[in-house]
């Protein structure tokens, strides 16, 4: 019936999120609105790693981070992206035990602390490789991330409960 | 309120515990437990620097991002979609009055630009004469590709254009919107390219003064203006002042609009003048764009190259401009 055991809900998942990646809002909104655009694949590996433990492993988030780094160009070197994914899986694994008891609002809570670490990093990285400044509103980012996890956890269930299980 | 203010230290030791748990836990796994976890993150932490590192400072990279681009590319179309939708619907149930007024301001408008082109051929002509009369070789011609912009990033100042490749787009070509100077092109994959515009703060572009040719470089700044790098006080150039691109360094092609001198500080105390340049393109709101591909010789024109007409007045400010232009001296 279901050979694949709907494996392909989690590549799937990270196209539309290398889409929302680089989708832009109609018009042209002041700076800090674009610093509200949630980390999409980060709250995603969160979320695979809690919900099917083995599917998404370091390596294959690593291989997925060259892809969004070719998406960006050249305002993220090669590497970046994936090695924020690794952090997130590796992250999320040792608490795994503990964030699965935990209710939506509380894992969303622990994703903002992960996503704001990996953005900081990122932002020093570029700052150092790039010399991309700093920006203040970094930390928008981790917030908005935090704010659509419940939504993403919610849409993904049913799909999950169906094929991934 | 007064349990409010009693819990209210209760929350916040909750969350204090929460995120020590969290860390301890964290730590535990990087260096206690045996999992081996903490060892592979190492390994895929220091591959990733050395990668960000060697994709920073190298190009070997280049060629696997580009052909990584082709593959992923193609998403900013589907991103892009929505608005062009959008566009298409607008179109579809525009008013037939309206489409007929703006068909007529267009036909007036192709009128005075047919107009202006039979001048522009004139001076062209007329150009390529005094040219031959200075012995020095016809200007080239730029053929250019429409582009139009697929999405913008805020930090390098970059817009991602729908050409790429296949359209014959290549590395360091310049682009242009109807007004002036946007930025060029850093970046290709099949379908799509990478604009770098010139008010970023890593872009410089050689300019000069249309009033009296004096040079200069234009740097970005990072917001929406660009300023004039290492000017001596007591150079001529003043506020309303016009640059164009002066194509000294082969990069740019000569004659471009860039900008407008908004301001001009002498400071006595500071070894150069601090003057600030308003862009004449629309970097901020460009739909279509230019890609400006290599030029071909005009084969319309004699290509002079005789000796007979020696060069009587040509100013080193010409020769200079000229030499990087047609590739050989």
């Amino acid at each position: 019936m279901n050979p694949t055991q709907g494996g392909w809900l989690i590549p799937l998942s990270l196209l539309v999120a290398m889409a929302l990646s680089i989708a832009r809002l109609p018009g042209a909104p002041p700076e800090w609105v674009g610093w509200l655009r949630p980390d999409w694949a980060l709250a995603l590996f969160f979320y695979w790693t809690l919900a099917t433990p083995g599917r998404t492993g370091m390596i294959s988030a690593w291989l997925a981070g060259f892809l969004f780094d070719a998406l960006h160009g050249g305002s993220y070197p090669f590497g970046l992206h994936g090695a924020g994914f690794a952090f997130t899986v590796f992250a999320t694994s040792a608490l795994r035990v503990r964030l699965q008891m935990y209710n939506l609002l509380q894992q969303a809570g622990v994703l903002a602390g992960l996503a704001l670490a990996v953005h900081l990093f990122q932002a020093l990285v570029r700052f150092v490789a790039l010399d991309v400044e700093f920006s203040g509103f970094l930390p928008l980012s981790a917030l908005a991330t935090m704010l659509v996890y419940p939504l993403l956890a919610t849409v993904l269930r049913s799909p999950v409960e169906r094929f991934a299980r | 309120m007064t349990n409010l203010l009693r819990k209210s230290p209760c929350l916040c030791h909750y969350v204090y515990i929460g995120i020590r748990r969290q860390i301890g836990d964290l730590i535990k796994a990087l260096f206690v437990r045996e999992t081996g976890a903490g060892y592979k993150l190492l390994a895929w932490f220091t591959a990733s620097c050395i990668l960000i590192t060697a994709d920073a400072k190298t190009s070997v990279f280049d060629s696997v991002r580009s052909a990584l681009g082709s593959v992923v590319g193609p998403l900013h179309f589907v991103t892009e979609s929505p608005y062009r939708a959008a566009q298409g619907i607008e179109d579809a149930f525009a008013a037939r009055v309206s489409l007929l007024g703006r068909n007529a301001e267009l036909e007036r408008e192709l009128v005075e630009m047919q107009g202006k082109v039979l001048r522009y051929e004139d001076v062209l002509n007329e150009n390529s004469r005094l040219r031959e009369l200075f012995g020095s070789r016809t200007r080239l011609r730029d053929d250019v590709a429409i582009a139009e912009v697929l999405a913008v990033s805020a930090a390098p100042l970059e817009i991602v254009i729908d050409k790429g490749q296949v359209s014959g787009v290549a590395l360091g070509q310049a682009v242009v919107d109807s007004t002036g100077l946007l930025g060029q092109i850093v970046e290709t994959s099949a379908f799509t390219s990478r604009v770098l515009l010139i008010t970023d703060r890593s872009h410089a572009v050689p300019v000069r003064v249309l009033r009296n040719d004096v040079r200069a470089i234009a740097a970005g700044t990072g917001v929406d203006r660009l300023t004039l790098k290492d000017v001596a006080l007591t150079l001529d150039i003043r506020e309303g002042d016009r640059l164009v691109s002066s194509g000294l360094a082969g990069r740019f092609p000569n004659g471009y609009p860039v900008g407008t001198v908004e301001s001009v500080l002498r400071d006595q105390t500071e070894s150069s003048a601090n003057i600030v340049v308003l862009p004449s393109a629309a970097l901020d709101r460009a739909r279509q764009v230019l890609v400006v591909l290599p030029g071909v010789a005009d084969a319309d024109l004699p290509n002079i190259a005789s000796e007979t007409a020696a060069p009587p007045e040509l100013g080193p400010q010409e020769a200079e401009d000229e030499a990087p232009l047609e590739g050989e001296p």
